[in-house]
């Protein structure tokens, strides 16, 4: 080994000495021994490393970063009813007897079962665990994905909100039909938008134009395009939402 | 993963991620939105990640293909190139780095181009030995060594050309009527 290629392996030397027991410089850390200039060179080397590296780890991010990694865990699925207080369970079995009564009622009602869909999409655009089954695809590999995985690969979104990009996509199931998910972040907001075909949906009455609510904090919107139902919950203010929409 | 393992974790890593987010966006926000992802996605994947000696090259190695991902769809992180430094530029000293503030060597990491940029960066935060950046990046020991060897001298032309203007910035401030003569 020479000189020159000493340097050219001792540039991945870490300044922090962990690579001492690296087998990879033993030679090149030999010849610094028997060579001053090299040596003198390595040292150099090794000082303006660490003031580099130094300088680099001064750069500290924004400081509510690990609150929100940590507080991310905590967005979790409603505990199952089995698992709470039994008094809660009990008035849960109440209100439960309530609701199906209700609902026995109100069955024929579309507006009842948008708000079941709503409410469980609601709860996919809050969960982050396996929020999304596969992301990084660019169009084609995107519809080709959702074509195996019997989702709606001939969606359509609005111009200004299909130009944010889709980051990853999922196939849910609701009572047995396909819904996909479609998820887009951008400027340090994250929303989803859930398509899913409207004769699954037949009895609600829902127009072209968007119309928006909220549900868990979140702000949403729903509208109608092509034979399909599109319905989007995200961490957006509804005047940035209008415009992305219209 | 139980709570304590996963604030660990965070606590361990996070820096660092968006240090290297940081590196590969250009800027606080995409830096911030990365490493959520690579949090996120961590909390998506855990049980595939039985081996906690491997969280620390799983996590920047997922970070970096989610840089990779997003930006296939976006145009909003910019590729630049490696460019000559034309002037005659004062040695740079570990002195002179130290005076630097941080985010000013972190522009200066900037502009160069990514592949040089991306294990230049892993080597600075040190978590890393070339061995592993090689496994992050998928490519062969002697590349890295390579591109290494290449963005730490135009790593350094760029921040000697930072420290010669910061020099003239400076005289001309000390003396306010050396910008009348220009």
């Amino acid at each position: 080994m020479n000189r020159e290629e000493a340097q050219f392996i001792l540039h991945a030397y870490r300044p922090s000495g962990e690579d001492a027991h690296d087998p990879q410089f033993t030679e090149a850390l030999a010849l610094v021994r028997d060579d001053p200039e090299l040596a003198r060179w390595f040292a150099r080397e090794q000082a303006l490393d660490a003031a580099i590296a130094e300088r680099i780890h001064s750069v500290s991010p924004p400081p509510d970063l690990r609150t929100q990694l940590l507080l991310a865990r905590k967005v979790i699925r409603p505990r199952p009813w089995w698992r709470k207080p039994a008094w809660i369970a009990a008035a849960a079995a109440v209100a439960l007897l309530i609701s199906a009564a209700s609902l026995l009622w109100l069955r024929r009602n579309g507006e009842t079962e948008f708000a079941s869909f709503r409410g469980t999409m609601s709860e996919a655009a809050l969960d982050m665990r396996k929020h999304i089954d596969v992301m990084g695809l660019d169009a084609n590999e995107l519809k080709q994905w959702l074509i195996e995985n019997r989702g709606n690969p001939d969606f359509v979104l609005p111009p200004h909100l299909a130009d944010k990009g889709i980051m990853g996509c999922k196939v849910l199931d609701w009572h047995g039909h396909q819904v996909t998910l479609l998820c887009l972040k951008f400027g340090g907001k994250h929303v989803d938008v859930f398509v899913i075909n409207k004769s699954d949906l037949p009895r609600l009455s829902l127009g072209t134009a968007p119309v928006f609510g909220s549900e868990h904090g979140m702000t949403t919107a729903a509208w109608r395009r092509e034979g399909k139902i599109y319905f989007l919950a995200g961490n957006i203010p509804e005047s940035d939402l209008k415009q992305l929409l219209r | 993963m139980d709570e304590l393992d996963y604030e660990k974790i965070v606590t361990l890593y996070h820096h660092d991620l968006y240090r290297f987010a940081y590196s590969l966006a250009g800027n606080a926000d995409d830096a911030s939105e990365l490493t959520q992802e690579t949090y996120y996605r961590l909390l998506s994947y855990d049980r595939q990640l039985r081996d906690p000696t491997k969280i620390k090259a799983w996590l920047f190695t997922t970070l970096y293909r989610v840089f990779l991902g997003q930006k296939r769809h976006s145009t909003r992180f910019p590729h630049l190139t490696i460019s000559s430094v034309e002037h005659e530029l004062p040695v740079l000293t570990p002195e002179i780095v130290n005076e630097m503030d941080g985010l000013l060597v972190m522009e200066a990491l900037l502009e160069i181009d990514e592949h040089h940029r991306t294990p230049l960066t892993l080597f600075y935060l040190q978590n890393l030995s070339y061995r592993e950046i090689a496994e992050i990046l998928d490519v062969p020991i002697g590349t890295v060594m390579s591109r290494l060897s290449r963005s730490k001298v135009a790593l350094r032309g760029h921040l000697a050309a930072r420290a010669a203007q910061r020099n003239v910035s400076n005289r001309v401030r000390m003396n306010p009527r050396h910008s009348e003569f220009q």
